[in-house]
């Protein structure tokens, strides 16, 4: 080894600068970009100027001035603010930051003038700030996402939509957008003839079957449309025009009882392959059957399906490489998969409702549905799973099965009191062992789920893993201190309600290679969190975000225990820090 | 630290002790909690009591055995309520001293640890403790009725943290010193210490339950509104449930056809 890399540094000396651009070019991946512009300065240089695309994970990490200083060349941008808990309900403070502010500034400098696509994740993005983007980059723009983003309103929509005119992808999902002027859309259809991609799904935005079908118009080159809320019965018109359209998501079934024809007339373009119709109950879940057997995505998640209508409809979807549902699916809908999707890459089966009656009573997704996933679907690159029971065996067959497992995740849900077989240890080293392209792993389980001697397996049998989310795992601080001797590669921890004190998790921080980020929420606190000073260093920030009382709906109280952030940083400590968020540091 | 490598030794002394007499039973590591869940046929609550009195006769009760159980199981079933849920001894943790002096009187083998003998202690003043909590019952042989004096005022100061706040009373009749007391000394829907027979409706964590995606929040809440929306006549009224149960029964009347028709379609 020492000898190659000897030989790869004297011939790098020889490659002229005009090869090693044209080398360059060819290398995307930026773990190896990051070891090319190590080599040397010239070739840290080469890389300055040919990187196309970054990632920053967490947009305290690095300052916007470094990155334009380091990367002028900049196509492609993706930015991530808040960590990935506030993507759940009520986790993260609404002010805890993320501003893309200070980015767009700097996006809309001089230097940055090939920028194309930015991607903004869980950020708080202003009116303002789209402003200062659409002047400065507005007509060079192809890709804008502001994913997961709040903080704008409708007028920043219309902005986009009449500067942005060779914008190619508009991404607002799940996206908190105030609802101003709803021309927005209108313009957009106006303005932007080569839109290809346009996405708010999961937002409150509303659009009009006028708007749509000016879309369907004028945009003829548009193969994927996600909407909010509209009725499907209104899109008729939409979809005849739009022949292109291989994706469509979001709508609505407003029709009452007994209007049983309202979505008849409904058929689909021919090209149409993935699909997800929001609100669709079982008397209109036969629009889909024409297109069924051509479908190769297929979310149910926002349904009102029954488990037995799951059952039905995925009967005539053999071609699904992409499922997405709620738990009600149950344990016989997952069999009818595993008999039926053969070619199943990618399934997300969501935690559904969890007070009785309002959900369908078959629909629980055990240990029975899993195996039977692990044995048909050999093709399975990442399952998402809430479970409501489970054993070993499970786990053992996804390791015997799945071996192009590389995304895995369990929770086990607090409905049943009595679980079949607790604690999963050998399941877990099961299926670590058999699925050797894991990536990232997530396991939620409850105390006894996993002991002290499963979590040191966890650490062992990892070494690919890059992200891990663990919630009620481990007996003691041994487990932690276990687990933190392996997982030589893990680069993100995420670890909600497990008994580790401070000190052995700053331990644990401490002692895995690694490690660039770690959340936790319910730890073993001490009265003054000086314990977590143990993992105090250089570059790293710690963050702590104290208990704090909420009022809930019906008047009760929410406690939502401490949280600590830590990360590595080369812009020092945040400065926008609301009173909710306290950085630690020594004095 | 220290104090906890020494109650992990008591602690394996006594699951060792455990696993001995418990091995006709064929019982496993008390590690796996679920495991003795899942046997709702109980003697094995007994069988730990009964075992556990037959410990400390037999061994002499450590100095803070019973800190070291608590914080062990209770580090594994809900390690956020530690103190509320300090079921057996609740207080213990916050006061250094009260951890010795809880073993005070009782035969300590261990000659070492054996500083109070029981020859300082008046044996009138020695009872059974029986400490009804949850469903559950524990016995303490010897107990000295002044620290069961302490006990119940810790577990009544304790109680202050929750609603409920019975009277308790010490009864020595029987020389038995009786702590009848089950909602004070945790909130009933906490998991105990030891498992009792299963509750209805678990909530393990009511601190930190189980996040919920914001998407699919809201999808449940606008599918709640459409299910309570779509029952007219139970419109308004808070019994939403009963306009629920309605409606499943409906659906069910409605998808009778698809059932219909999807055994005809498979037995094509």
């Amino acid at each position: 080894m020492e000898s190659r890399n000897h030989l790869n540094r004297a011939l790098s000396f020889g490659i002229s600068d005009l090869a090693l651009k044209c080398v360059m070019g060819y290398i995307e991946e930026p773990c190896d970009r990051g070891a090319i512009s190590l080599v040397c300065k010239n070739w840290y240089r080469s890389d300055c100027f040919t990187r196309k695309h970054v990632t920053i994970a967490i947009c305290y990490s690095t300052t916007p001035q470094r990155l334009r200083e380091r990367f002028p060349s900049l196509e492609s941008l993706k930015l991530k603010g808040k960590p990935r808990a506030a993507m759940f309900f009520n986790l993260i403070p609404e002010d805890w930051g993320g501003y893309a502010g200070p980015w767009i500034n700097e996006i809309a400098s001089v230097d940055f003038s090939c920028l194309k696509a930015l991607h903004l994740r869980r950020m708080i993005v202003r009116d303002g700030d789209i402003d200062v983007l659409v002047r400065a980059r507005g007509r060079m723009l192809l890709s804008l996402k502001l994913d997961k983003c709040s903080g704008f309103s409708t007028d920043g929509l219309s902005m986009i939509a009449s500067s942005c005119r060779s914008l190619r992808t508009l991404f607002l999902e799940e996206s908190s957008v105030s609802e101003k002027d709803g021309s927005w859309l209108h313009q957009l259809a106006v303005n932007d003839s080569v839109l290809e991609i346009l996405n708010f799904y999961m937002t409150e935005l509303k659009s009009s079957w006028q708007d749509l079908e000016l879309i369907a118009r004028n945009c003829r080159s548009i193969i994927s449309l996600k909407i909010s809320e509209c009725d499907v019965s209104d899109l008729v018109g939409f979809f005849r025009m739009a022949a292109s359209i291989e994706e469509f998501g979001g709508g609505s079934f407003d029709g009452q009882a007994g209007e049983d024809n309202r979505y008849n007339s409904v058929s689909f373009p021919p090209r149409l392959c993935r699909l997800g119709l929001s609100f669709m109950g079982s008397n209109e879940m036969h629009i889909i059957f024409p297109v069924a057997s051509a479908l190769k995505k297929l979310d149910l998640q926002y349904t009102f399906l029954s488990t037995e209508d799951h059952c039905q409809l995925i009967q005539r979807c053999p071609n699904i490489e992409v499922l997405e549902v709620r738990d009600v699916i149950g344990d016989r809908g997952l069999e009818v998969v595993a008999q039926t999707c053969r070619r199943l890459r990618r399934l997300r089966i969501e935690r559904g409702e969890d007070e009785q009656g309002l959900e369908d009573e078959q629909g629980m997704v055990s240990h029975r549905g899993l195996s039977a996933i692990a044995r048909g679907c050999p093709e399975l690159e990442y399952l998402a799973v809430y479970v409501s029971d489970i054993m070993n065996s499970a786990l053992e067959s996804m390791g015997t099965y799945c071996k192009n497992l590389c995304d895995f995740r369990l929770v086990l849900l607090e409905r049943e009191e009595i679980i079949t077989e607790l604690p999963l240890d050998n399941g877990v080293r099961a299926l670590l062992r058999g699925c050797t392209k894991l990536r990232r792993f997530a396991l939620y389980l409850r105390p006894g789920g996993l002991t002290d001697i499963g979590l040191g397996y966890l650490g062992e049998y990892s070494g690919n893993i890059r992200w891990m989310l663990l919630g009620h795992v481990g007996e003691s601080d041994e487990g932690i201190l276990r687990f933190a001797r392996g997982c030589r590669k893990l680069q993100k921890l995420e670890l909600r309600g497990c008994c580790f004190s401070e000190r052995a998790l700053a331990m644990a921080v401490l002692q895995l290679p690694c490690l660039r980020y770690i959340w936790v929420q319910g730890y073993n606190a001490s009265p003054d969190g000086r314990d977590l000073m143990v993992m105090d260093r250089p570059y790293w920030n710690i963050e702590f975000i104290p208990p704090r009382q909420e009022l809930t709906e019906n008047n009760g109280r929410q406690e939502h225990p401490a949280q600590i952030l830590a990360y590595y940083s080369l812009a020092g400590r945040r400065i926008d820090c609301p009173p909710t968020v306290i950085p630690m540091f020594r004095l | 630290m220290i104090r906890n490598e020494e109650n992990y030794e008591k602690l394996s002394s006594w699951s060792c002790f455990k696993r001995e007499r418990e091995s006709n039973f064929g019982s496993d590591d008390m590690s796996s909690g679920a495991e003795i869940e899942n046997r709702p046929e109980k003697p094995r609550f007994s069988l730990t009591c009964n075992l556990f009195s037959q410990y400390i006769k037999e061994k002499g009760i450590p100095a803070d055995l019973s800190l070291g159980m608590a914080s062990r199981y209770l580090g594994k079933r809900e390690p956020f309520r530690v103190r509320k849920t300090m079921s057996l001894l609740p207080g213990v943790e916050i006061s250094g001293d009260d951890q010795t002096d809880i073993a005070d009187g009782i035969p300590v083998r261990n000659p070492a640890r054996s500083v109070a003998p029981a020859t300082d202690t008046k044996a009138s003043e020695k009872a059974q403790l029986t400490i009804f909590y949850g469903g559950m019952v524990l016995v303490f042989d010897n107990f000295p009725a002044e620290k069961a004096e302490d006990l119940m005022q810790l577990a009544s100061r304790s109680s202050g943290m929750v609603s409920n706040n019975q009277s308790f009373s010490l009864m020595p009749s029987n020389n038995l010193a009786v702590v009848d007391r089950p909602a004070c000394l945790a909130p009933a829907n906490s998991p105990a210490s030891f498992p009792a027979k299963p509750k209805p409706k678990p909530h393990m964590f009511p601190d930190l339950p189980i996040a919920r995606k914001a998407s699919l929040h809201r999808f449940l809440e606008k599918r709640r509104d459409r299910i309570n929306a779509r029952v007219p006549y139970q419109m308004g009224s808070d019994e939403s449930i009963k306009s629920v149960a309605i409606l499943k029964e409906k659906e069910k009347v409605v998808s009778q056809p698809w059932l219909g028709l999807g055994s005809s379609i498979t037995s094509l």
